[in-house]
């Protein structure tokens, strides 16, 4: 999702308008319900698990900008970030009520990713295999905000901007954040190795 | 605190769920239930809200609206025995100043020509009040802080056809036991009652026990009495007691 600045600024301006006159009239957010349905519906998806629910909650998410059109105003992101905002406010009340556990999927090219990120340079392959196969076990012991940081930031590509806007953050709030939670993880599969060794 | 996480490996072609699911037209449907459902409550809270303000308003001008009510002040009443000063109904209790003392025989010698034909009992009416009432300026009015009543009306109640033919009437009516008189063959009576804004007289009272059927008869009398002519306050028309003090003398034989 994270794009240049120049695109920003153009995209931002093209939305900005289509915004205003959706904010007119309704029916003039088809051009903008058709450019993000697709990647909302995806990001639902794979945290539900369940095509029919995450038809619903996709709905609603549209449904939920449309009517709070008029609070929105343009701050310099992509339009995306608020659909993002409002998909994650409403999944998380959907988990809270259903009591369902959540899901992630660990995209290979967006966990590669986030592995470069934790291990160390000079770490030999064996030792950068066995992190990335202790890597879901590692997530699961992240707390919910903590797993919604990396999940916006690696499987969804998002700048440290545009998650701040999601999840309710300054920026440099949601960096320092992720990077403990990433030092965090690194810490976790460290101590797994071990106790693994130990037991060994 | 750790997460129930569910780990994928692998997803369904996401793209062709999201064009399978994709439907503007059911958006737009379902904005346009939104807004009216939302119009729907909105008229019901603003519905809501409007009986609150009418109940409050209402109930504000029954408990909270107080009508100003002026200080009754009974007057001095001359040793003639005139009428008690006109009361506020609702003061009519608070009495600031002396009852006047009972109406003097030769009030008898006032009394129009047509009341000279007595039967056994002379009555004496209650005069009316000397026309010397002192007028106090506004000023006076403000700076006092005890108003008369009198002050306040501006004209008293009195009866329609005039204090003779009252006075006519209750000759004619009023009959006493011997019995009631006292030792100088007199009986004084205080009968206060209301006359209505319209001028219909009730709440007739008498400051002495009297036996019942003739309480019960004079009570008729007064409130059968000719018509009064209610007190007027500032141009309207009021409540007002009078209190008339009568006595009631045994005729004496020389006539």
């Amino acid at each position: 999702m994270s794009l240049s600045e120049t695109e920003y600024r153009y995209l931002g301006l093209q939305e900005e308008k289509e915004v205003e006159r959706a904010k007119k009239d309704p029916k003039a957010f088809k051009p903008l319900y058709e450019r993000y349905y697709g990647k909302i519906y995806g990001f639902l998806f794979k945290r539900v698990n369940d095509e029919q629910i995450t038809a619903d909650l996709a709905s609603q998410t549209f449904l939920n900008a449309l009517l709070n059109l008029k609070k929105y105003e343009f701050r310099g992101l992509s339009f995306a970030a608020w659909l993002y905002r409002i998909a994650v406010n409403l999944s998380t009340d959907y988990f809270r009520q259903t009591k369902r556990s959540r899901a992630l999927y660990l995209d290979p090219d967006k966990t590669s990713d986030l592995f470069l990120e934790m291990v160390d340079e000079g770490e030999d392959e064996a030792e950068d295999l066995l992190h990335e196969l202790k890597l879901p076990m590692v997530l699961k012991a992240l707390s919910q905000k903590e797993l919604e940081l990396i999940e916006l930031r690696f499987f969804e590509e998002m700048s440290f901007k545009e998650i701040a806007f999601v999840v309710n953050l300054t920026e440099g709030n949601a960096r320092t954040k992720t990077h403990r939670i990433l030092r965090k993880m690194k810490m976790l599969i460290e101590s797994n190795e071990n106790k693994s060794q130990d037991i060994a | 605190m750790k997460t129930s996480l569910k780990i994928l490996h692998k997803v369904p072609d996401l793209e062709e769920l999201a064009a399978k699911h994709q439907n503007f037209d059911a958006l737009m449907d379902a904005h346009a239930d939104e807004n009216i459902r939302k119009r729907k409550k909105l008229y019901k809270a603003s519905s809501f809200a409007m009986v609150i303000l009418a109940t409050a308003f209402l109930s504000w001008l029954y408990w909270g609206y107080e009508p100003q009510l002026t200080e009754p002040v009974e007057s001095q009443l001359e040793m003639s025995g005139q009428p008690k000063e006109q009361m506020i109904p609702a003061e009519k209790k608070e009495q600031e100043k002396e009852v006047s003392p009972l109406p003097e025989p030769m009030a008898k010698e006032r009394l129009e020509p047509a009341e000279k034909e007595v039967t056994e009992r002379e009555t004496v009416v209650a005069r009316q009040k000397p026309e010397n009432k002192e007028k106090k300026s506004e000023e006076e009015e403000i700076a006092s802080p005890q108003v008369t009543i009198k002050e306040k009306i501006t004209a008293d109640a009195e009866p329609v056809d005039g204090l003779e033919s009252l006075y006519r009437y209750l000759y004619k009516e009023i009959e006493l036991p011997d019995s009631l008189l006292g030792a100088d063959s007199r009986l004084f009576l205080e009968i206060e009652f209301m006359i209505g804004a319209e001028g219909e007289i009730s709440e007739v009272s008498f400051n002495k026990e009297l036996p019942v059927v003739l309480e019960k008869k004079l009570r008729k009398v007064f409130v059968e009495m000719p018509a009064w002519k209610p007190a007027l306050e500032k141009g309207e028309c009021v409540e007002s007691y009078m209190n008339l003090p009568i006595t009631f003398q045994k005729k004496s034989d020389k006539q």
